[in-house]
């Protein structure tokens, strides 16, 4: 038996021919070719247009003049309060059409001390997913004051937001009228059976489903607007990866989304044709609800309005 | 019992295939009768033997194109994934996705795929060889480089431009099949089947090769052309795989290795048994990725390193070699 290893045996020359020309000009001629489309087809959609925010007109006195907000749904809730004016930044999350000369300076997740620096405010708001935490210990270490609110991921914990943010703007009065108007909104259920829902969480960008159990805050929405949430009972966390088999079997009778997760897997057919997602009875019926990604766990002024619409698009698909 | 040994390799494919339909998230209740009953079961014949029948297609396809790799430059660290190709493919199907021209798992994306996988393996040899002869060392370093700048742009392009069904970064580097259809089946079916023949037919030559270009050349080969033909075949099926599942590391080295040291140095065999080793990791590996967090889901790249790599180090270690000519 003969053991060998070459170390030089592809030729130079072969690489530098005709033969490398070709496999461009093959390349190019692929290309021309390469081509395929997509068609749009509607699903059940609730838009930032479709729901009402709930706010107070009364003009009120604040401790801080320039407050930048870096929290989940707070600016929302500042210009609930009639407060918009002390606004000097906000993070990606609210997106009132109200708010949209207000810069965004961060997504939340990615904060960058010297574009909050920058805009001299004088007081910060975050909330505990803001971060990363050295940026926020950079900003309190330039003298500005920074107030941690409470996070809301379900209808209890509106109330309790609106009171934090309120207070640290220095207008609880403000803050309380907000919850007794927002706590005078009647909601409908229009739902009668209770239909099983499971609210996916979609990006193209990733290979796997995310899928909302306990602590999700589309449980508490699901549940307020009359259906079942079939990730509380099946799953631990909030957000859980789930196979296409897990999925079927599951066989949920309506799924939720979010809509630019809905358009990042092709549509409602991109999601039709997704593993897991064709088995089920929802896939089968095409009774999918997607609804703004700011809009859907802003857990706000907005959000009663919203339950009331996702009650009656769960009633049309449940018939 | 050498002459057994590929059936022993059929015999493991169709065993673990069998079991990798058997096993998963969800219970398959009369899994014998399902099986023999088209569209019994939903799970088992929409959502199971697709992603069984993708795994077997792309482990075929990737161990070929190792061969393909390795036997072309007579270099045993050459590999799809060293040589730019996967990463040249990753790119131009990102290319086309971001250009709104093609969806992953497209026949379209495929293409771009082949073409990109074309173009970066082109570029890595015409790089390589630009001081002279063609060395193993030069070979290998460039292609490590020209890899890590097209995977670095497919993150850049990734991130930079916010198309969520560009896929992440995560998958064009670990790859996936959880997102597996019928559809695509046709695609890496129709790539795959086509690399295999370009690869079973210069096979022959490429055993001439192995001898050295002079030998070859006086044996009657066209190196030039056989070269060509094998960098065609390696950008087939590698672009085709990786424009549809991802980069799947580590297969298309060890697939080809285990099967030369197991059957020897003739290529045509060597083209039957690395398919089947490579459907055979593959196949090990989807099942565990899907199984051992179930519901939950692994990366299915991590998983055929951990396979693929201490299978790989055990065979070298027993022997010096696994570059050896009868």
């Amino acid at each position: 038996m003969l053991i060998r290893q070459d170390t030089h045996t592809c030729q130079a020359k072969f690489w530098q021919t005709a033969q490398v020309r070709k496999i461009w000009i093959i390349a190019l001629l692929l290309s021309v070719t390469a081509c395929s489309n997509s068609q749009p087809v509607l699903s059940n959609s609730i838009l930032q247009n479709d729901v009402t925010s709930i706010s107070i007109n009364e003009v009120n006195t604040f401790s801080v003049s320039r407050v930048v907000v870096l929290a989940n749904g707070v600016a929302e809730i500042i210009s609930a309060l009639n407060a918009k004016s002390i606004l000097v930044g906000r993070d990606i999350s609210s997106t009132d059409e109200d708010l949209k000369n207000i810069p965004i300076v961060t997504s939340g997740h990615q904060i960058i001390p010297e574009r909050v620096i920058s805009l001299n405010p004088d007081l910060v708001i975050i909330d505990a997913a803001s971060g990363p935490k050295a940026a926020i210990d950079q900003i309190r270490a330039a003298g500005i004051k920074v107030v941690e609110t409470p996070e809301s991921w379900t209808l209890a914990d509106i109330a309790l937001k609106v009171k934090g943010v309120s207070a640290a703007i220095g207008a609880p009065v403000a803050g309380d009228e907000l919850v007794t108007a927002l706590n005078k909104q009647i909601l409908r259920t229009d739902v009668i059976n209770n239909p099983r829902i499971a609210f996916l969480y979609l990006r193209g960008t990733s290979s796997i489903y995310l899928i909302g159990g306990p602590g999700s805050g589309a449980d508490s929405l699901i549940q307020a607007a009359g259906g079942i949430d079939v990730g509380v009972k099946e799953f631990p966390h909030a957000f859980n990866t789930l196979t296409a088999e897990s999925l079927a079997a599951l066989n949920p009778e309506i799924l939720l989304v979010m809509s630019k997760g809905l358009e990042s897997v092709g549509g409602l057919p991109g999601l039709l044709k997704l593993p897991g997602v064709a088995q089920t009875d929802a896939g089968k019926n095409s009774a999918v609800i997607d609804v703004d990604d700011s809009l859907l766990l802003s857990f706000g002024p907005r959000t009663f309005s919203l339950v009331n619409e996702l009650s009656t698009a769960i009633a049309k698909l449940s018939k | 019992m050498k002459k057994l040994l590929p059936w022993f390799t059929i015999a493991a494919v169709v065993l673990s295939t069998l079991s990798a339909l058997m096993v998963g998230a969800a219970q398959v209740d009369n899994f014998w009768s399902a099986l023999f009953n088209p569209s019994s079961n939903e799970i088992l014949w929409q959502i199971r033997i697709p992603r069984v029948s993708a795994t077997l297609i792309v482990g075929a396809a990737l161990g070929i194109a190792g061969l393909m790799a390795q036997g072309a430059c007579n270099n045993a660290l050459a590999e799809p994934a060293i040589l730019g190709t996967s990463a040249g493919a990753s790119l131009g199907a990102v290319i086309g996705i971001l250009f709104g021209v093609v969806q992953v798992g497209s026949l379209g994306a495929i293409l771009f795929g082949v073409i990109g996988a074309l173009l970066a393996t082109a570029l890595v040899f015409r790089l390589a060889a630009l001081r002279g002869n063609l060395s193993s060392f030069s070979l290998i370093i460039i292609g490590i480089a020209v890899s890590a700048t097209l995977t670095a742009l497919v993150g850049l392009l990734s991130v930079m431009v916010t198309r969520a069904d560009a896929r992440s970064i995560s998958f064009w580097s670990f790859g996936s099949f959880a997102l597996v259809t019928k559809e695509n089946l046709i695609g890496i079916a129709i790539t795959t089947a086509i690399g295999s023949a370009l690869a079973w037919k210069i096979a022959p030559a490429l055993d001439r090769i192995s001898l050295g270009d002079a030998t070859a050349f006086h044996l009657g080969v066209d190196v030039k052309r056989s070269r060509y033909l094998a960098l065609v075949a390696l950008s087939i099926l590698a672009g085709g795989a990786v424009s549809t599942i991802g980069t799947i590391a580590f297969l298309g080295l060890a697939a080809p290795h285990i099967a030369r040291f197991i059957y020897g140095p003739t290529h045509r065999f060597l083209v039957l048994q690395s398919a089947l080793i490579g459907s055979l990791i593959l196949i090990i590996a989807d099942t565990l990725a899907r199984t051992i967090t179930s519901p939950n889901e692994l990366p299915i790249g991590l998983i055929t390193s951990l396979l693929g790599a201490p299978v790989l180090i055990a065979l070298v270690t027993v022997k010096n070699s696994v570059w050896k000519v009868q």
